[in-house]
């Protein structure tokens, strides 16, 4: 049995982050994200902050498989209850690409309103 | 097998779980993947209050590393905790038991007392499959990435302003 204890400080603010990753923005991303409220327009640039931070950005979210032709994969970050972020990294150009950002209909296994 | 990450370069891992927390976003913490990808080991943690009281409408919530070793995580304090945007205090408490998984979905992990008890039946990830709408979605930008009709930045910051300008320019 493996038994942990998580323990640490309290964050002092992700914009305290260094990036580590460049970011990159598909069209349809950028229409997605326009398209988003105000309040998940800055839930989006504080998950791309976090990302962008992280040594390892693959794991913050869930991954989706996806078929050949439509990239594999594609790893989902849900920013709220009924919004996520859909990207990629790309370990040999140390790029996260944005793809969507999307509502999505349920969530944790039960229908939610948008 | 993959590398093992230290405590340093963990720490955004959890600050962006306090974020989501924050957002009453149910969050899985794994502590080991397996060859396919998917997670083995889930940790169970319940948010409380300062006061130790179980905090109503957050989900309980599953906390994940993945192949964070558990040599690793055995610090001092007894509770990671943060203050979200209103002001709470959060804890995270670790449960003492983690269940190893080997089979490749989530189950009968997520209790709360906002969205009732899940089953294995009801509770099999925490996102939701992607809908026809979204692989279409992702497809056309993957195409539009590959024709190069991408913007690319070097860092979160400069993207983000860039984001921004778009917005403001929308709005105008």
């Amino acid at each position: 049995m493996l038994v942990t204890l998580l323990s640490g400080s309290a964050p002092n603010g992700l914009n305290a982050l260094s990036s580590k990753w460049k970011l990159e923005f598909s069209d349809t991303f950028l229409e997605n994200y326009l398209g988003k409220s105000s309040e998940d327009q800055h839930r989006v640039e504080d998950a791309l902050t976090t990302l962008a931070a992280s040594d390892w950005p693959n794991r913050l979210g869930e991954v989706k498989d996806l078929p050949p032709a439509y990239g594999g994969r594609v790893i989902v970050y849900d920013i709220s209850r009924s919004s996520r972020l859909s990207y990629n990294v790309l370990f040999d150009d140390k790029t996260i690409s944005c793809v969507r950002v999307c509502n999505h209909q349920t969530v944790q296994g039960r229908k939610v309103r948008d | 097998m993959l590398e093992s990450p230290s405590i340093g370069t963990a720490e955004p891992v959890f600050y962006s779980l306090l974020d989501r927390i924050g957002q009453g976003v149910g969050v899985q913490i794994w502590t080991g993947m397996n060859v396919t990808g998917q997670p083995t080991n889930i940790l169970n943690y319940t948010p409380v209050s300062s006061t130790g009281v179980p905090v109503g409408y957050a989900p309980q919530f599953a906390t994940t590393v993945p192949d964070y070793s558990a040599n690793e995580w055995q610090l001092t304090e007894p509770e990671y905790h943060a203050t979200n945007a209103i002001g709470e205090v959060w804890y995270m408490q670790p449960q003492v038991s983690v269940s190893s998984m080997s089979e490749p979905n989530f189950t009968g992990f997520v209790q709360s007392p906002q969205y009732g008890n899940f089953s294995s039946a009801t509770m099999t990830t925490l996102s939701s499959p992607l809908t026809d709408e979204e692989i279409i979605d992702i497809r056309r930008s993957w195409e539009e990435i590959r024709a190069g009709k991408s913007k690319k930045f070097d860092n979160a910051r400069d993207a983000i302003e860039w984001l921004r300008s778009q917005r403001s320019k929308r709005a105008k």
